[in-house]
């Protein structure tokens, strides 16, 4: 029964930490201006984030160690580097766009503006990750995030055009008005949003923090194959009542306040709350795993001591990468560039990172030395291979595609 | 083992390429405007306009029907000025190119003004009435700057 209810909460949290603000940005952008003719990208990124996560668990799980580490160790420090630059790079600016978005959340809350609580929710952040147990971290924010199922309710409150809804849906494609440059562009921006880097070395991670071995296998998958998709369920819901609101109306969307909108409009104050909350529970979260994963990487590249299980005496060096990537982050914001679109510039640079961060998992998850008779079966690889081209093309596409339409501008 | 040349070699092909590439970017961001690229300018000025005024119309819907706080109302105001001083800048970013162009953006200006004036107007608001005048105004607004949009696509 114990076991029964640790996987049940390891999905929920799952499931709620699933979405960051790239997903609510994303998905609110994506629908307002074509409904949901990339739903189909959608459910691309979520097959190709469970493929690459299941296979990261698997490989942390049966060989005691994070992916990262057995990157350096199996590929060599040139190839590591590589991939550590690529990822450290955008997971601090999706660090930044996070603790932007978790601003935002307060700003619809207080109408205070955000860059005044971008050092005090920094603060925050780095006094939790620096005294709070992970599973505490991991199991507060996860379940919390999970109130964006507002955005579910509220779908089905507003009496959506369910046909024309399905007729966008199967047949992709720009509607009147827009190129197939910036279709494209979004649905670039949308699948990174899925893959974004960090999500697989947090879980790579926390799988060890948590010390998962062979028996936790299930855990993993569960987590995985049932969490994920469900958190996907959630951006799609997110992309929907986007699609409903504001699609009929021709008007874009460019700010948090107006993802907000659809809930309020179906469920009132209440369901505007949920909102916000879920808001900021989706952004602190992955503020959170963000940090920590910036911290990962570094360490486990240097080789040094790191993760929550250590004291932070013991763990100096991981601590003050994650102190100083907060920083960074901050400082970002701080140069007032709009959170929203520093998580567009994010999701950008985060596809063109995708290759760096998703073929070294591949060859580890193959490598028998580490996984013995747990290696990719050929299912597993086929799949792998396909998402590699996939994340291949997106990566070689996303910069022509960001200049060509100015940002999705069109 | 690699030569020293061919690595040195590869560095500065790779640093002209980049060179070349922001080169290109900064005369394509430089240059000026044609009718055309004018065009294309108005187009989103009125479309960012448009997006701030409808929402901004919603949201005051929502205000009188009592559905979002006063604090978020704000907030969506402020963001949809923020929209609103944005389409005003990239319309004054650029001179028109003709007199064509002078004569689209002459139609735009007084639109925006109209989209700032009705925002203004209902963000300060101090009674129902008025709220539901200022939303009305920002429908219109929006309408007529979706028209103008639509007109020069």
């Amino acid at each position: 029964m114990k076991r029964f209810f640790a996987i049940a909460l390891g999905v929920l949290t799952a499931i709620g930490g699933f979405v960051d603000i790239g997903d609510i940005v994303a998905n609110g952008e994506a629908g307002a201006r074509f409904g949901i003719t990339h739903a189909w990208v959608l459910l691309l990124g979520v097959f190709g984030i469970c493929a690459y996560a299941e296979m990261s668990g698997r490989v942390s799980a049966v060989s005691g160690r994070p992916v990262f580490d057995l990157v350096r160790e199996r590929l060599g420090p040139r190839v590591a580097l590589a991939n550590l630059t690529g990822s450290l790079l955008v997971t601090v600016l999706t660090l930044g766009a996070e603790l932007g978005g978790v601003g935002l959340a307060l700003q619809l809350a207080t109408s205070v503006n955000y860059l005044l609580w971008v050092p005090v929710v920094a603060f925050v952040l780095w006094a939790a990750l620096w005294r709070a147990k992970f599973t505490v971290l991991e199991n507060v924010f996860g379940l919390t995030g999970l109130v964006l199922i507002v955005f579910v309710i509220a779908f089905f409150r507003l009496h959506a055009d369910t046909g024309g809804l399905w007729h966008q849906a199967t047949h992709p494609g720009p509607p009147h008005g827009e190129d197939w440059g910036t279709y494209w562009f979004f649905a670039v921006a949308l699948f990174a949003s899925a893959l974004t880097p960090y999500e697989v070395f947090f879980f790579s991670s926390g799988a060890v923090e948590e010390r998962w071995n062979s028996r936790d296998l299930i855990t993993s998958r569960v987590n995985v194959f049932v969490g994920f998709p469900l958190g996907g369920l959630l951006a799609f819901a997110i992309m929907l009542t986007s699609a409903t609101v504001f699609h009929p109306l021709s008007t874009s969307v460019d700010s948090l306040s107006q993802v907000a909108l659809p809930a309020a409009l179906a469920l009132g104050k209440l369901g505007l709350a949920a909102a916000i909350l879920g808001f900021f529970a989706a952004t602190f979260g992955a503020a959170m795993e963000t940090g920590l994963s910036a911290g990962y990487t570094v360490a486990q590249y240097f080789g040094w001591n790191w993760g929550k299980l250590r004291r932070p005496r013991e763990a100096a060096r991981f601590h003050t990468v994650v102190l100083v990537s907060i920083v960074v982050g901050v400082a970002v914001l701080l140069t007032t560039i709009d959170p929203i679109q520093l998580t567009e510039y994010t999701l950008v640079f985060s596809a063109v990172a995708l290759p760096l961060t998703y073929l070294p998992i591949l060859v580890i998850a193959n490598d028998r030395d580490y996984l013995g008779d747990r290696v990719n079966g050929r299912f597993a690889n086929a799949l792998g291979m396909i998402y590699l081209l996939i994340v291949a093309i997106a990566a070689v596409a996303a910069i022509p595609l960001m200049i060509v339409t100015r940002m999705g501008g069109g | 083992m690699e030569s020293p040349t061919s690595t040195t070699s590869r560095i500065v092909i790779a640093a002209v390429a980049v060179a070349a590439l922001w080169a290109g970017l900064a005369y394509d961001v430089s240059r000026p405007a044609d009718a055309r690229r004018y065009q294309r300018t108005l187009v989103q000025a009125a479309e960012s306009a448009h997006d701030a005024a409808q929402t901004a119309a919603l949201v005051g819907e929502l205000e009188l029907a009592g559905k979002v706080t006063g604090l978020f109302a704000t907030a969506a105001f402020d963001d949809a000025a923020k929209g609103l001083a944005g389409a005003e800048q990239k319309s004054a970013s650029q001179g028109p190119p003709d007199s064509a162009s002078a004569a689209r953006r002459d139609e735009l200006g007084p639109l925006l003004n109209a989209a700032v004036t009705a925002l203004g107007d209902t963000t300060e608001a101090d009674d129902d009435n008025r709220l539901r005048d200022g939303v009305g105004r920002l429908k219109d607004v929006a309408a007529r700057l979706d028209d103008f949009a639509e007109g020069m696509r």
